[in-house]
């Protein structure tokens, strides 16, 4: 891949396209669904249906949809830069096992919804510190032990899952069974609010750590060699993202994909400079989220099936086919 | 005219009707003169149906889910809703067991097939299923008069509903199976069937899936009267939570949501009072006689 130097015009010309983008992906999206409502009515009439569709059922779904995409995106891009794998995705380091494990305790207790979200969000908290203790030697958080560390305690929490599965009442199991599948449906204003609070402080923390990714990226060794002292770079990229990825399978499970898959999409297309490649890929993430959810919501939903389908089967079934075509024709796309 | 060896009687349709009856009748005889004496039943509905045929001192194993009559309970648990504790099975020693097509782990009902154990699998989906496997299951206990008799008063019954729906303005109803996911009764199943009998409309009846996973648009959209949450659970109540802005559905304006314990509505003879169940709330200034 030719190199591509880093200038701020070229951030910005970056950043302002795929703001762009998502906006206008926020709009069409609110307009795209079962039936087509009357705009008009939806803002000036608050007692019809059309202002409940929009207000309360699309508008949470697609804002909810921006947020998630945007921290799985820019989580996948900090784990495969802090791990150097590119196999690395948000859910490998335990901490997205320590929330899926809250919800599920929250779930068998019968306890209702927001508090369910603290709960899950206080156990990937937890987890974070109890990775981060363990994989910590001397001191140093070396990469290998994090991994190790995160890998584990993810079967770990997912084996305690099981096992809460399995004593579970039926329908409590079908709760849990969705949170492993991920959805963006019904959540309330107040839940968002606090997940893109989190989503988007953890984001511009991890944002300010990108010219040190740059240069962890070249390894260990030598980023100590250039000034960077790669395990305080490590740490901060490991809460800030733990943070984020907490908050958001809280609320929406467990969204396979796309935290994987936009980093190497935008790597591919734009470089791998983490300075843009960061904000690149957490934008990006959220229009291809809010993109693969209006489908999962409206594509089967017509008078025939009247259903709706998990949107972790859109993200890779659009996700798939088009990332390969990227890969096969990556020297066209340059931006 | 040629004349017809008996050959061609063999091979006619009707010859090979015949020759099945006898063999199916060499085969059964000696339970039919002995009958079954240890029978399983890995359903709730089937246990409810064989206690209904008066065979309920055969049964000598049940699910964790059976409650009905109130005697099984003291029977041993030997399945979940679809796993089945083959081992515990295969100690009980049955003659027969019995279970559903749906639900079921097909990987036990095979191996206690290949143990040599008579496996019945029978179909609930519909009223005509749960009709034909009535009969079905009578004719195998010796008990086809039994069954005879409780299809014909069930069908007399559900008439008599269906004539009185007639007199009621239909309500759109919705159907809820499950929540978060929330998942709705759609068409092809009993409960979807429930709706012609209890003059309710299932606003996603028109659905080709039995049970489709809808969200607060769709509600919005289709506008239900009526709410019927069917919940499994036992003693974990919790209230349907639909999704913030709902509250201007009718159903829900009206606080015409109902939580209704699906053990009410099973596959068995006592569907038809689970359909009484739901007429009631439905439409309870309209008495039943």
């Amino acid at each position: 891949m030719a190199i591509i130097h880093f200038s701020k015009w070229r951030l910005i010309k970056i950043v302002l396209a795929l703001t762009v983008l998502l906006v206008v992906t926020l709009g069409l999206a609110s307009l795209v669904g079962v039936e087509s409502i009357s705009l008009k009515k939806a803002f000036f009439d608050s007692q019809s249906v059309e202002h409940a569709i929009l207000f309360y059922s699309r508008l949470p779904r697609i804002l909810l949809g921006a947020m998630v995409g945007m921290a799985l995106s820019a989580c996948g891009v900090s784990f495969q830069c802090l791990l150097r794998n590119p196999l690395a995705d948000p859910f490998i380091l335990g901490v997205s096992g320590g929330a899926a494990l809250g919800s599920v305790l929250g779930i068998s207790l019968g306890w209702s919804l927001p508090w369910i979200s603290l709960l899950s969000f206080l156990s990937s908290f937890f987890s974070m510190m109890l990775i981060y203790w363990i994989a910590t030697t001397e001191g140093r958080l070396p990469v290998y032990t994090l991994l190790l560390t995160g890998v584990i305690y993810n079967s770990f929490t997912f084996a305690v899952i099981m096992l809460i599965n399995s004593l579970v009442s039926f329908e409590n199991a079908h709760r849990i069974w969705y949170l492993m599948v991920g959805g963006l449906a019904g959540e309330s204003y107040f839940n968002i609010a606090l997940v893109s609070g989190i989503v988007v402080f953890g984001v511009l923390l991890l944002f300010f750590q990108t010219g040190q990714m740059n240069i962890l990226a070249l390894g260990e060794e030598t980023s100590a060699y250039l000034g960077c002292d790669p395990h305080r770079v490590r740490r901060n990229i490991f809460f800030a993202a733990s943070l984020i990825i907490g908050a958001c399978v809280s609320v929406s499970g467990l969204i396979g994909f796309v935290g994987l898959f936009i980093p190497h999409l935008m790597r591919l297309w734009m470089g791998s400079d983490h300075r843009i490649l960061l904000p690149a890929s957490a934008l990006f993430g959220a229009t291809f989220l809010v993109i693969a959810d209006t489908g999962a919501r409206s594509l089967f939903a017509g008078e025939t099936y009247s259903t709706q389908l998990p949107v972790g089967v859109i993200t890779a079934l659009l996700g798939g086919p088009f990332f390969v075509y990227l890969l096969k024709r990556r020297k066209k796309f340059k931006l | 005219m040629t004349q017809r060896l008996p050959k061609d009687v063999i091979a006619s349709p009707k010859g090979v009707a015949i020759f099945h009856i006898i063999l199916f009748l060499f085969f059964l005889t000696p339970n039919i003169v002995f009958g079954f004496e240890r029978i399983i039943s890995l359903k709730p509905n089937l246990t409810e149906i064989l206690f209904a045929l008066g065979a309920g001192d055969k049964v000598v194993g049940v699910t964790q889910f059976c409650d009905y009559p109130a005697q099984v309970q003291s029977l041993p648990k030997v399945a979940d809703y679809i796993n089945v504790n083959v081992e515990k099975v295969l100690t009980l020693h049955p003659d027969l067991i019995l279970t559903s097509e749906e639900n079921s782990s097909k990987k036990d009902i095979l191996f206690l097939m290949q143990q040599g154990l008579r496996v019945e699998q029978l179909n609930f989906q519909t009223l005509s299923d749960i009709r034909a496997s009535f009969l079905k299951l009578g004719a195998l206990l010796g008990k086809a008069d039994a069954s005879g008799k409780i299809v014909s008063e069930m069908d007399r019954k559900l008439h008599q509903l269906k004539e009185k729906a007639k007199s009621v303005k239909p309500l759109k109803a919705m159907l809820v199976v499950g929540h978060r996911p929330l998942v709705v009764v759609g068409s092809g199943n009993f409960f979807n069937e429930a709706c012609d009998y209890v003059g309710l409309i299932n606003v996603f009846g028109n659905s080709k899936l039995p049970y489709p996973r809808v969200d607060s648009e769709l509600i919005l959209l289709k506008a239900p009267e009526i709410i019927f949450y069917l919940y499994m659970g036992s003693e974990d109540s919790l209230d349907p939570d639909f999704g913030p802005g709902l509250q201007n559905v009718p159903a829900i304006k009206n606080k015409r949501v109902y939580k209704v314990p699906i053990s009410l509505l099973r596959a068995s003879s006592r569907v038809v009072q689970g359909y009484e169940y739901l007429w009631k709330l439905a439409h309870g200034n309209h008495s039943l006689q």
